[in-house]
């Protein structure tokens, strides 16, 4: 797809579960800066979901299967909410800990997406 | 004494599978559920007739994938308990059978090679699962 932003959303995701894995590793409750830096990575997931699309209208290709593709693409963009509601129903260091997870399905998740798009 | 506190070393969330580090068990659990799900409707719309029994499998599990997640989650440990040996050993007998006879399982499900294709997570979900509904098995009113 955009090989900048994949890289980027990659980084962002594995940075993401550290901070969030560490902190809550420290014991520490859900903070409004951790809020905000699954914000950050969800509003690059965002971002890729829009440029897919943009892409899609202009007339590029998708490799792989469409369906898988689109499935995949929905997947990343609900992780990390339906990972936050749940995880805030009890609000503790579990709930970092279940943001970093989901954080790291998000990045294997984008890794596929991008092998999706280009067939393999 | 708080709610929260632990007691001999062991939380305090007296037979409840879905409180502290089952916040983190059940989303792993809600990925696999919704993975094997998607995977499972992908192959059986797109060539069931390819592998049926491999595909029928790949739709077992994610009905136990489903069946463990909701049930870890409202606390249903029988249900849960169920769920997951069932899980155990569909991912040690679809493990051993696609070693042997690759014949018999053509394509992919999630516990072809016990788990490999997802990082063996697969193998160790269960192992994980039962100790958690073990650990958080309720204790006797009085202590």
């Amino acid at each position: 797809m955009v090989d900048g932003l994949v890289v980027a959303l990659q980084v962002t995701c594995l940075v993401a579960a550290i901070l969030l894995g560490v902190e809550g590793a420290r014991g520490k409750a859900p903070l409004w800066w951790h809020l905000g830096v699954v914000a950050a990575v969800e509003t690059l997931l965002l971002a890729q979901t829009v440029i897919a699309v943009v892409l899609l209208v202009q007339g590029d290709q998708i490799v792989g299967s469409a369906g898988v593709f689109v499935a995949y693409l929905v997947g990343t963009v609900l992780a990390l909410p339906l990972t936050l509601l749940w995880g805030l129903g009890e609000p503790s260091k579990w709930t970092l800990v279940a943001l970093a997870v989901a954080c790291l399905v998000v990045a294997v998740l984008v890794l596929r997406l991008d092998q999706i798009w280009a067939g393999f | 004494m708080a709610a929260d506190t632990p007691v001999a070393g062991r939380p305090s969330h007296d037979g409840q599978t879905s409180r502290g580090f089952g916040r983190v068990l059940i989303v792993v659990y809600g990925v696999f559920a919704v993975s094997a799900f998607a995977r499972a409707t992908v192959q059986i719309l797109r060539d069931f007739s390819e592998a049926p029994l491999a595909y029928s499998l790949s739709a077992f599990a994610a009905a136990v994938y489903i069946v463990a997640t909701v049930a870890l989650a409202r606390d249903a440990r029988r249900v849960a308990t169920g769920a997951v040996l069932i899980e155990l050993v569909g991912v040690l007998g679809v493990g051993v059978l696609s070693l042997l006879d690759s014949v018999d399982f053509p394509r992919a499900t999630v516990w072809s090679s016990f788990g490999a294709g997802y990082g063996y997570v697969p193998l160790i979900l269960p192992l994980v699962g039962l100790w958690w509904i073990w650990r958080t098995r309720p204790r006797p009113a009085t202590a």
